[in-house]
């Protein structure tokens, strides 16, 4: 039995993908749609686990040396017969002789199931728009990066991430002060208040998110946050098709300090809102305990645009579902420098001109 | 390019003539009861809010480059509405008072 999935059109036998637009399986040969409960039969034998296969099918010529070989698979296309090599991690991708996506069965079943999965809503042609307004309004961006760059790689990616659902019962003490300043006679008088503050009570959080994956740095999958899972649905391989999908190679302990940081961060900034009406309030002892903890693992959707501009990597992400963008972007020193003279000069000459007005008067 | 060449270049004459106009002016009779303007000092001042001003607006453009943060707080993750405080206590502890004298100005 091959340990690749493709999904075929009923009526050509083409490869369907998932239509981000229609939020449905379309065919791109024949135009034919497919509700995602159309094709939940291909996902039969995910419900066993599968036979476990480390063949190593040698390439002509050649062998991968021992080093070489670990980390790495090796499939076979069931189109073209093309040998496919992707990582242990990689659960879908397309097959680079015939582009035909393909769907590593192995990588999302049995326990390896995702529990949901958010589709995308956003296209490729979505992401390079976007790509062209995020370098809108930058003036520091460099004229040259903005005219002659091209995109050398867009990805659209089912990302693994770990989510996170836990009732935290915290408890903060505070110390915080008034301040009144009044003149009397001869004196400048101040007056300070000292207060002392307790917040208890619990807090409750749904799908903290913390990525899953080594091969996408984890500020990077944050800063496209938040992902909306209620607009999630239950898992099918049938998503995957087109993308590419990783399965997680960050286990869900590995990412529970990450987690608890989160919440914990988050319960101070909640509960620290609801100290009102001082002029300094200082922490002065925090106690958060976490229950009903809950994990689940999910395949967010992201686009991941990639350029090199001077010899330096840019790594470009879109949320797959809300379109939030973000990048970082290099910056113009000499356009830095020549609006830091140019405004000084000027806000300088009207600062001068309003300090002889006021002599004037 | 050139428009902000030609618009620094503005400014820069502005200010050039603003000077100059403003210590001639200043000897006029007409102002001759006023104390003198103070050329050098209203220069101080214009260089130093000039470049702070400035500073604050390009590092703010420079900070638009930046959009990849890690995101510390799961405060967007908070289920709406469950926030539950069972103690909400804000105690009076003591109070202090400073006195200062303020300078008195001598006249001689």
């Amino acid at each position: 039995m091959s340990d690749l999935q493709e999904y075929k059109c009923p009526c050509c036998n083409g490869a369907v993908k998932f239509d981000s637009s229609l939020q449905k399986m379309k065919c791109p040969y024949c135009d034919a749609e497919y509700e995602m409960s159309v094709l939940q039969s291909y996902d039969e034998d995910l419900n066993s686990a599968p036979e476990e296969s480390m063949e190593w099918e040698s390439v002509s010529n050649s062998d991968w040396g021992g080093e070489q070989a670990e980390g790495l698979r090796s499939y076979v296309c069931q189109s073209c017969g093309g040998e496919i090599i992707a990582d242990e991690t990689t659960g879908a991708s397309e097959c680079p002789y015939c582009g035909n996506p393909v769907v590593m069965k192995g990588q999302f079943s049995g326990e390896l199931k995702p529990d949901i999965v958010i589709p995308f809503k956003f296209d490729k042609a979505a992401a390079e728009a976007a790509l062209k307004q995020h370098y809108k309004g930058k003036k520091l961006l460099p004229k040259a990066f903005r005219d002659q760059n091209r995109i050398e790689e867009i990805k659209g990616v089912y990302v693994p991430f770990w989510l996170f659902n836990a009732d935290a019962d915290a408890n903060i003490h505070y110390k915080a002060t008034k301040v009144r300043t009044w003149d009397d006679g001869n004196y400048h008088c101040k007056e300070t208040s000292y207060y002392s503050i307790v917040r208890a009570g619990k807090l409750s959080f749904e799908n903290v998110s913390v990525n899953g994956s080594t091969k996408l740095a984890a500020d990077l999958t944050e800063s496209v946050e938040p992902f909306d899972a209620s607009e999630a649905a239950a898992f099918q391989t049938a998503f995957l098709s087109g993308y590419l999908a990783d399965k997680y190679d960050i286990t869900s302990e590995q990412s529970e300090p990450r987690a608890n940081e989160r919440i914990k961060r988050g319960v101070e900034q909640e509960f620290r809102s609801t100290v009102t009406g001082y002029d300094t309030v200082n922490e002065q002892n925090t106690s958060i305990r976490l229950e009903n903890g809950k994990v689940r693992y999910a395949l967010y959707p992201l686009w991941i645009l990639s350029t090199t501009w001077n010899g330096e990597r840019y790594t470009f992400a879109m949320n797959g579902q809300t379109g939030k963008f973000v990048g970082n972007l290099p910056m113009d020193k000499g356009a830095f420098f020549r609006w830091l003279f140019g405004l000084a000069l000027g806000i300088g000459a009207l600062v001068f001109l309003l300090c002889f007005l006021f002599w004037l008067i | 390019m050139k428009f902000k060449k030609y618009i620094s270049a503005i400014f820069t004459a502005l200010f050039c003539f603003c000077a100059t106009s403003a210590a001639a002016f200043a000897d006029t009779a007409e102002n001759a009861s006023k104390a003198p303007f103070n050329v050098g000092r209203s220069i101080l001042i214009a260089v130093v809010a000039g470049v702070v001003i400035a500073l604050i607006v390009t590092l703010t453009m420079k900070s638009k480059l930046k959009t990849v943060r890690p995101n510390n707080s799961a405060r967007e993750f908070i289920k709406k509405g469950s926030l539950d405080l069972r103690v909400n206590r804000d105690t009076f502890l003591y109070r202090r008072v400073e006195r200062t004298a303020k300078q008195q100005d001598t006249q001689r």
